[in-house]
């Protein structure tokens, strides 16, 4: 039976190998929901270090350093990053059992330093991993990953629509973006191309460097322990370009040079709230 | 008003003095918790603020989304970049270039003034150089 852990917040998802994952998770806490194959199970970190493995093919499941040197043998595992409070992590430690744990997590746990407990005030301690992969910033449906404690509200909930807000699709919130004065284009995009978009230019093109973009800035998210995305503005000279998370992919945001900061802000939060409703 | 500059110290012979902004007044501002100076090759000239934590990583980071976010300024040809706002939930993070070949990087507050800061980011890049 796979655990059904605390769901967090979703930060990405990413192929990579094991190692990998634990050289740069330093200062996350939370869980990687791992898969390889027709297996799954998970990985629980606390502020950079590994403490517990799991992992589930069928009826069998190992844990522990077991599980971890059976990850460590793959290439590549197909990873989903979830962010936890002090309150999730202890829960999901609780739920893999002290079995999966790894010895002396507790002694080599790091403290989290100052500057970035200045930026954990309001949703408690937790840093967010980088993920190389912008994939969709919504979480599948995994049984390992979906558990009583999902449904976290909050801006998040604008990468991770709860069921049955699916009346608020790509579309309808694309014209209502790109009728606000100032904007010029608007597009929903997933997994390297546009869904749907809107206005007169042509964003097909700046997808791909739309996801390079997404790729830095879950780097620079990795560092600052800061919660989730809500936005990237690149302001030119000639034009600002929004990318913000929306369901399960990004909308990608055309205004003119007038348009400022607090209206690009004001804009990316209402459609956020719709996302939410 | 009277404004002092820094001045780096260089060793070598034949390397300028630079202006160092002040990142000081920029942490003035409430909401803002740390500001760095980052050269293009990714180290840092100056931090203040938020010296605990990984400054070389965040700079090179900073760095690359410099880059990256010069590729959608290649693609769409509407002027050359100017700013980078970053927000998340519980900060914000901007980055404009200070000169040539530095940026000014400000992690704030969500709540921050922004305009503020703004303003302050471009006061920095019009500073004049002074001579050696």
């Amino acid at each position: 039976m796979s655990p059904a852990i605390p769901k967090g917040t979703p930060i990405g998802q990413i192929e990579t190998s094991l190692d990998w994952l634990l050289s740069h998770t330093t200062r996350f806490q939370g869980a990687i929901v791992v898969r390889i194959s027709n297996g799954k199970g998970l990985i629980l970190i606390e502020y950079g270090r590994p403490a517990a493995f799991y992992y589930t093919v069928g009826t069998r499941v190992i844990r522990g350093e077991a599980a971890r040197q059976f990850l460590a043998q793959y290439e590549f595992i197909r990873a989903s990053l979830r962010q936890y409070t002090d309150r999730e992590f202890q829960e999901a430690m609780t739920l893999v059992g002290p079995g999966a744990w790894i010895t002396g997590r507790r002694e080599e746990a790091a403290e989290l330093p100052p500057f970035m407990k200045m930026f954990e005030k309001r949703q408690g301690a937790g840093g967010v991993s980088k993920s190389r992969s912008a994939g969709p910033v919504a979480g599948h449906q995994d049984p390992v990953e979906d558990g009583p404690a999902a449904g976290k509200s909050g801006r998040t909930g604008a990468a991770v629509p709860p069921l049955g807000v699916k009346e608020h699709t790509s579309p309808g919130v694309l014209d209502r973006i790109v009728y606000i004065p100032g904007v010029s284009a608007a597009a929903f995009f997933r997994e390297g191309s546009i869904v749907d978009s809107r206005g007169d230019d042509s964003l097909e093109d700046l997808v791909e460097p739309a996801e390079e973009v997404l790729l830095s800035v879950f780097e620079v998210l990795a560092l600052l322990s800061t919660g989730p995305l809500v936005q990237v503005t690149i302001r030119l000279f000639g034009r600002n370009v929004t990318i913000a998370p929306f369901n399960d992919g990004y909308l990608l945001v055309l205004t003119n040079p007038e348009v400022n900061l607090g209206q690009i802000r004001k804009l990316v939060h209402d459609v956020t709230e719709i996302g939410t409703v | 008003m009277t404004e002092s500059l820094l001045l780096l110290q260089n060793s070598g012979m034949d390397t300028p003095a630079e202006a160092v902004p002040e990142l000081d007044d920029v942490l003035k501002i409430r909401g803002v918790g740390g500001a760095f100076l980052i050269r293009n090759d990714g180290s840092v000239v100056i931090a203040a603020g938020c010296l605990e934590q990984d400054n070389g990583g965040l700079s090179s980071s900073s760095l690359r989304l410099v880059f990256e976010s010069g590729m959608i300024a290649d693609r769409i040809r509407d002027g050359p970049l100017s700013q980078i706002f970053l927000e998340f939930e519980n900060s914000v993070l901007m980055i404009q270039e200070a000169d040539n070949d530095r940026f000014i990087a400000v992690i704030a507050s969500p709540d921050a003034n922004i305009g503020r800061i703004n303003y302050h980011m471009k006061r920095q890049r019009k500073r004049p150089v002074p001579a050696a």
